[in-house]
């Protein structure tokens, strides 16, 4: 009888051991699996509404992004939950033929690019302003961080035209020139005496007309400072014009 | 034979369901326990050295102004606070300080103790472009992230006012001795411009502008009722001053 007791108290306490050896397994699993998942990026795709041949751009975490991404800011905060978030907020323009979107996360795997998950495909009417985003936790018990790719959709302005107001160290107005689409060029030149000038951008969106202003610095321009300025085409195609400011060269 | 299986299988279950009561019975003891010695931290101090040292006071003590052990220094910007309930606080913002002359900072979180003394828990010093420190209780959690600015010596502050064709209309040279300065800004004026000079280490100048457009200070939507500068004197010490823009003659002068 006794050895009867035996034989079941080792089932027992071999039957206990092994599932607690299988959960163990189990967990460390998920947790290598998901350790070698990198998410590198986003891809944006617009089409029209008859969702074919879409166009395509990528935006990299590394800054690498598509000539149509205008702005980017990335912001780090913690959420709710204490994880240590990293936002990637990417600005993206439609147009009205081009008014229909879906953004997919690209992944790196064990050293290969891949294409994660998409997010469906949504048209929306003209002017309407959208923003999808898509957000992953890393599952490491030791890392409790989150990375979002928030791309926030807006539909094309029309260029107007940008005044360049050039200023003095005294705040004296030295010049002013106004750029539409018939006298554009690749660059602009502003006066050595120039301490700063004023950029008003004008521009349409739908009927309303808008206008943005920045201050830029003598110092930024000898820095390379350049700027892009996007508009519809007239046969509603998108189209985007790069200026490199420079400063005038001295006469010696 | 079966009749001695089922006992065995009994006593097991048995067993097991005492055990699960007694983790329980001890969890929560443990919990009411904790939960009748829930603190909260009063502030977290930031010391550059033994000279040099900041508050930030908590939003759970913020009010009780009367018997205010310290206040929270202005050498923060784009500060945060993201409250959850009474239980939960993340700040996130700027710290302002000269990091050519200090490399370091050590934060800690401050505690009233049930003498009222000031007690200060585990001092962590950060060298990097970031601190962050944070506290758990249990049912109770505090996090505290700041990004190091460095500030260098600030010369000048001028408010430049534009009219309509965007010529100059007015200049005001703000008094850097005076920490707290109004400014009005004329009616006539389109926008303005906050021109502030900064020296580097190197003794070379540049400017950091700021243009307003004039009905960002309209009315009781006024974004620039406090706008601190901060800078280093001519002594090399770090100071505030802070600006409270309003229209002239709008009688919403701070």
């Amino acid at each position: 009888m006794k050895r009867v007791y035996l034989v079941l108290i080792v089932f027992v306490t071999l039957f206990f051991i092994s599932s607690c050896e299988l959960v163990s397994s189990t967990t460390e699993k998920t947790t290598t699996e998901n350790k070698t998942i990198e998410y590198v990026g986003v891809k944006i795709s617009i089409l029209d509404n008859f969702i074919n041949d879409p166009l395509v751009d990528y935006y990299y975490i590394d800054g690498e992004k598509g000539l149509y991404i205008y702005d980017v800011s990335v912001k780090e905060y913690q959420d709710d939950s204490g994880a240590q978030v990293i936002e990637h907020e990417i600005n993206y323009h439609l147009t009205p033929k081009y008014n229909c979107f879906y953004i997919t996360t690209l992944i790196r795997e064990n050293g290969d690019l891949k294409e994660l998950d998409s997010s469906t495909a949504t048209c929306t009417d003209f002017m309407a302003k959208f923003s999808h985003s898509i957000g992953y936790g890393y599952k490491d018990s030791k890392v409790n961080e989150k990375i979002i790719f928030k791309v926030n959709f807006s539909f094309m302005p029309n260029f107007i035209s940008y005044e360049v107001i050039e200023y003095d160290q005294s705040h004296n107005k030295l010049v002013s020139k106004t750029i539409t689409l018939d006298n554009i060029s690749d660059e602009y030149i502003i006066q050595q005496d120039t301490a700063y000038c004023k950029i008003i951008y004008q521009y349409l969106e739908g009927e309303v007309s808008q206008s943005d202003v920045k201050i830029i610095d003598h110092k930024d321009i000898i820095n390379g400072y350049t700027e892009r300025f996007y508009t519809l085409t007239e046969n509603d195609e998108r189209a985007f014009y790069i200026i490199q400011f420079k400063v005038e060269p001295t006469n010696s | 034979m079966t009749k001695l299986i089922k006992y065995l299988i009994f006593s097991f279950t048995i067993l097991i369901l005492l055990g699960c009561q007694l983790v329980y019975i001890d969890k929560t003891t443990e919990t009411s326990t904790n939960q009748d010695i829930i603190r909260k931290p009063y502030a977290i101090k930031l010391k550059l050295d033994e000279n040099t040292i900041d508050y930030y006071v908590t939003s759970y003590y913020r009010g009780d102004d009367e018997d205010k052990k310290f206040t929270t220094s202005h050498f923060y910007s784009n500060v945060h606070i993201h409250l959850i309930g009474n239980d939960k606080e993340i700040i996130t913002g700027n710290y302002h300080f000269d990091m050519d002359r200090y490399q370091c900072v050590i934060l800690s979180y401050l505690f009233i103790n049930e003498n009222d003394e000031i007690e200060e828990h585990n001092p962590e010093m950060f060298c990097e472009d970031q601190a962050h420190i944070s506290y758990t209780s249990n049912n109770y959690s505090h996090s505290f992230t700041m990004n190091f600015v460095d500030v260098d010596i600030l010369e000048s502050i001028e408010i430049v006012e534009f009219d309509k064709h965007d010529n100059k209309l007015k200049i005001q040279r703000i008094d850097l001795n005076n920490p707290e300065i109004s400014v009005f800004i004329s009616k006539d004026a389109k926008d303005f411009l906050i021109n502030k000079k900064y020296i580097d280490k190197n003794g070379e100048a540049y400017y950091v502008r700021k243009l307003v457009n004039r009905t960002e200070i309209e009315g009781l939507n006024n974004k620039y009722s406090y706008y601190p500068v901060i800078g280093l004197n001519q002594e090399n010490v770090r100071q505030s001053i802070v600006l409270r823009f309003s229209v002239q003659n709008e009688g919403l002068a701070v």
